[in-house]
C-alpha cells in the first residue's frame, strides 16, 4: 500500500527527516508514536502529497506522491491534527460541501450518528465543543469511504467514552479492510489498535514492530507474588521464564499461602523510553 | 470540475457572510457611478469658478483606468481575504487533499474571482466610461489589470499570517495603482522611476498607444506570478 525509501526531508536547511524506510501493507492499522515535534505530522504530509519537496521513495498505492492525480484524492481520507471545518456553517452544511468535492459519497445522518451528532448537526461549528469539532472533522474524513486513511491524533481532546468511540469507528474501517495510518502519542490507543508501530524521534524511525513484538522483545515478563510470613506481608518477583527454579513460589502454591500474583509486562511506555532515550509525553 | 465550481461558490458563500467583503466588492461599482456622474458635473462647476475650458478632462482616461483596474483589486483582495480566513481555519490545507488539490484550489479561489472581476470591470468601462475605448484597447488594459490584480492577491495570502495583517497588506499593496498617474503627471525622463509597475506601462500605453508599452506591462505583470505562486503553494503544507 505504501513504500517509503531513503525519504529525506526538511522545512528548513536543517536536516529534519533523515532516512526513512519502511512499508505499510493493504489492511492493516500502521501507528507513529514518537514525543511532540519528532515528525509524525511532517510525515503524514508527506504522504498525503501536501509536502512535494522530499528526497526518496514515496509510492502510495504504487505512485509516487510528488504531484499526485486528482483520483488519488477520491481514494484517501485525511483528519488532520487541527479541525478544519467552516465555523460559520452548520456541522450538516460542513459534511454536505466536502461531500460535494467527491465523486461517490456515503448517506451523511448515519455518519453523524455513528458519532453522536445527529441531534447538533444544524449548530453552527463555532458553538461547537472541542471533542466535538474533533469527532465532526474524524467523520467528514469518511464521507467518500476512502481505501486508505491518515488520522493524526485522532482521538486527542476527547473524553473516554468519546475516544472509545472513535477507537470502535476505527476498528470497525479495519474490518472493512481499509488501510489506517494512525498517529498518536497516546500508547495505550497505539497498544490496542495498531498492528505495527513505528518509534519515530527528531525525524528518523528507531524501532518498528508490532506492539507486542517490540514488548516481547525486551523480554521482561516477569511475575510478582505477596505472601505472608511473621506476620509481614512479602513481596517477590521472578522471571516468567523461570518460576520453576522459584521454590519459595512452588512452596507457596502447594502450601495455599500466596496472597496475590500477578504477572506484570512492561509496556510500550517503557519500551521507548528504553529503545529512544525519550519520553512519550 | 465539480470539486473547482463547489469550492468556488463556497468563496462566494463566505463573501455574502461578510458585510466588509460585500462592500469591497461594490465599492467599484460605486466608484464607477461616483466617475461617471459626478466628475463631469464637477468639471464644470470648477471651469466656470476658474473661468477655464478644462481641468480635469485631460485626465478623464486616468479615472478610466482607475475604474478598470479597481474591481479586479478590490475582488482579488476580497479573495485573498477568504483565503486567509480558510487558512486560519486549516482548510487550504485540507482542502488541499481532497480531489480539489492545491492548483484547484488556487484556480478556485483565486483565478475564477480574478477572471469574473475583469469580465466586471470590463462591464464598467462600458458603462461609466468617461473617454472613447476601442475594444482591443479595453481588452489589452484589462488582461494588464487581471494580471496585476492577481498578482496583489498571492502577495497578499504569502505575506499575512490573518486577515488583519492582511488587510495591512492590502493598503501596502494598493501601491500598484501608483503608476497609472504617472504618465499623466510626471515629466518625460522622470516617469521612467516607475518602470517596475505595470500599471505605469498599461497607463503609458493608454496614454500614447504604443504596442511596446502595453507588451512591457504585460510581460512585467505576468513576470510577478511565478515567485508568488511558488511562494503561496510553499505555504500551503
Ligand atoms: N510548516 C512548517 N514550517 C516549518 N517548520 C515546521 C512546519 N510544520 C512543522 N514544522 C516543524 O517540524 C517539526 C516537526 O513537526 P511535526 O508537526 O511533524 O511534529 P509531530 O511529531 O506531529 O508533533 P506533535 O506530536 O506535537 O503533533 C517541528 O519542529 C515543527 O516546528
Ligand atoms: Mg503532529
Amino acid at each position: 500500500m505504501i513504500q517509503v525509501e531513503n525519504l529525506h526531508f526538511s522545512y528548513t536547511k536543517v536536516p529534519f527527516i533523515q532516512n526513512m524506510n519502511f512499508a505499510v501493507h493493504s489492511g492493516e492499522i500502521f501507528g507513529f508514536l514518537g514525543p511532540s515535534g519528532a515528525g509524525k505530522s511532517t510525515v503524514q504530509k508527506i504522504l498525503t502529497g501536501l509536502i512535494g519537496t522530499y528526497q526518496g521513495n514515496v509510492l502510495v498505492q504504487n505512485r509516487e506522491v510528488k504531484h499526485p492525480h486528482k483520483d488519488f484524492y477520491e481514494t484517501i481520507g485525511v483528519d488532520f491534527e487541527f479541525p478544519s471545518l467552516y465555523e460559520k456553517l452548520t456541522a450538516r452544511e460542513n459534511l454536505r460541501f466536502f461531500a460535494s468535492l467527491y465523486k461517490k459519497t456515503l448517506p451523511l445522518e448515519p455518519l453523524l450518528e455513528s458519532v453522536g451528532l445527529a441531534s447538533e448537526a444544524d449548530k453552527k461549528v463555532a458553538e461547537y465543543s472541542k471533542g466535538m469539532k474533533s469527532r465532526l472533522n474524524f467523520i467528514k474524513s469518511l464521507v467518500h469511504e476512502p481505501q486508505l486513511l491518515f488520522l493524526d491524533e485522532p482521538t486527542s481532546g476527547l473524553d473516554p467514552s468519546n475516544a472509545r468511540l472513535v477507537k470502535d469507528l476505527i476498528l470497525e474501517q479495519k474490518a472493512k479492510g481499509r488501510t489506517i495510518i494512525l498517529t498518536t502519542h497516546n500508547m495505550f490507543d497505539a497498544t490496542e489498535l495498531c498492528d505495527r508501530v513505528a518509534f519515530i524521534v527528531d525525524g528518523s524511525i528507531r524501532a518498528l514492530d508490532s506492539p507486542r513484538n517490540l514488548i516481547m522483545k525486551r523480554g521482561a515478563h516477569q511475575i510478582s507474588y505477596t505472601y505472608q510470613s511473621e506476620g509481614l506481608e512479602h513481596q517477590r518477583n521472578v522471571g516468567l521464564s523461570t518460576t520453576a527454579d522459584d521454590m519459595m513460589l512452588q512452596m507457596l502454591i502447594k502450601e495455599n499461602h500466596l496472597l496475590s500474583i500477578h504477572s506484570s509486562e512492561p509496556n510500550l511506555n517503557d519500551i521507548f523510553s528504553e529503545l529512544t532515550g525519550r519520553r512519550l509525553q | 470540475m465539480k470539486a473547482l465550481v463547489q469550492s468556488f461558490f463556497m468563496v462566494f458563500r463566505q463573501v455574502r457572510k461578510d458585510s466588509m467583503l460585500i462592500m469591497v466588492c461594490f465599492a467599484s461599482v460605486l466608484a464607477g457611478l461616483f466617475f461617471r456622474f459626478a466628475i463631469p458635473r464637477l468639471e464644470t462647476l470648477l471651469c466656470t469658478y476658474f473661468m477655464k475650458s478644462s481641468i480635469l478632462e485631460p485626465h478623464y482616461r486616468l479615472f478610466d483606468l482607475v475604474l478598470n483596474l479597481l474591481a479586479p483589486y478590490m475582488l482579488c483582495f476580497a479573495a485573498s481575504m477568504v483565503m486567509l480566513d480558510e487558512y486560519d481555519q486549516n482548510m487550504t490545507r485540507y482542502l488541499s487533499v481532497t480531489p480539489l488539490k492545491k492548483s484547484g484550489y488556487i484556480v478556485s479561489h483565486l483565478v475564477i474571482p480574478a477572471v469574473l472581476s475583469t469580465v466586471v470591470s470590463m462591464i464598467l468601462v462600458v458603462a461609466f466610461h468617461l473617454t472613447v475605448w476601442s475594444f482591443l484597447d479595453l481588452v489589452a488594459v484589462s488582461i494588464v489589470s487581471l494580471l496585476s490584480a492577481f498578482s496583489v492577491a498571492l502577495f497578499i495570502f504569502t505575506f499575512s499570517h490573518n486577515k488583519l495583517e492582511g488587510m495591512a497588506m492590502a493598503k501596502l499593496s494598493g501601491c500598484i495603482l501608483l503608476g497609472l498617474p504617472v504618465p499623466f503627471f510626471v515629466q518625460a525622463e522622470l516617469q521612467y522611476l516607475f518602470f517596475a509597475f505595470p500599471s505605469f506601462w498599461i497607463a503609458k500605453f493608454s496614454k500614447e498607444g504604443h504596442v511596446v508599452f502595453f507588451l512591457v506591462a504585460f510581460i512585467l505583470s505576468l513576470a510577478y506570478i511565478p515567485p508568488f505562486l511558488h511562494k503561496v503553494e510553499r505555504k500551503i503544507v
